[in-house]
């Protein structure tokens, strides 16, 4: 299962917004499927980091309570034009994700 | 003439394996900068009694009402997406920690900032049904706290 991870910035006067979209379902292991009639086993995003120049900006610690396709927005500043920014996940089954940008 | 084919596709094999080793060589350095702080604290985020959880995420810190703002609506028509917005101007926020009293497990998400962070956090949370909202800014020596109720017609946690 391939799982997309997106994201993107926006800077005004002087503050960097960073926006990271997840494709990830986020099952909480407490639905009973319709289908199988069986509990849908938890899936989840356990920590996510946003870092800027390999440098931790963000880390997110998650619970299951986080709706499916996380959609998280953070504010950096000193994040100057051309900076890398990265984002990195791991969930619960050990799965990992990545993207990253440049600040424009 | 068998066995030069079977020797190379060995390699073949054997070569895919090495890339995606490298894959996740690659992947590595940004995960192990993720443990410069502690590691996802399991016991919290499963503990189901309130309480237990301020303790354990706050200690004997002084808890203050105010100083920050969470932006939740009022009635959510969908408890599976309850968008929130956590803002503060508060200087030198070090965590962001936001918790539904009513969900099966309360502690929803510890957000850690470094210095070049703000205090914002955006986010989409699932809520069981109607419950108060609690958001927390924690700095060096105490914790701001807001609370908001958001009514839930349909849950989003369970079947």
């Amino acid at each position: 299962m391939h799982i997309a991870t997106k994201m993107k910035t926006r800077t005004q006067q002087g503050i960097t917004e960073v926006l990271v979209l997840v494709n990830h379902p986020m099952d909480t292991g407490l639905v009973h499927s319709k289908v199988t009639h069986k509990i849908i086993p938890a899936h989840f995003i356990k920590t996510l980091t946003i870092a800027v120049n390999h440098k931790p900006a963000v880390i997110t610690d998650m619970g299951i309570a986080i709706s499916k396709d996380p959609l998280i927005a953070v504010k950096l500043t000193h994040a100057k034009k051309g900076d890398l920014v990265t984002v990195d996940w791991i969930d619960n089954e050990g799965m990992t994700g990545h993207a990253q940008t440049h600040v424009s | 003439m068998n066995l030069p084919r079977r020797t190379f596709l060995k390699q073949a094999f054997s070569g895919s394996a090495l890339a995606v080793a490298a894959g996740a060589g690659l992947l590595r350095p940004a995960a192990a900068l993720a443990r410069t702080w502690p590691t996802w604290p399991q016991a919290i985020f499963h503990e189901k009694k309130m309480p237990v959880v301020l303790h354990e995420l706050f200690g004997q810190r002084p808890i203050v009402q105010g100083g920050l703002h969470l932006h939740a609506p009022l009635e959510a028509e969908n408890g599976a997406v309850v968008p929130m917005v956590l803002d503060t101007s508060i200087p030198h926020p070090e965590k962001l920690v936001l918790i539904v009293d009513k969900n099966p497990f309360p502690l929803v998400t510890i957000v850690h900032l470094s210095p070049d962070a703000l205090g914002f956090f955006n986010v989409r949370i699932k809520m069981g049904k109607t419950s108060l909202v609690r958001a927390y800014v924690v700095t060096k020596d105490r914790v701001h706290t807001v609370t908001r109720k958001v009514k839930v017609t349909i849950g989003g946690c369970g079947g």
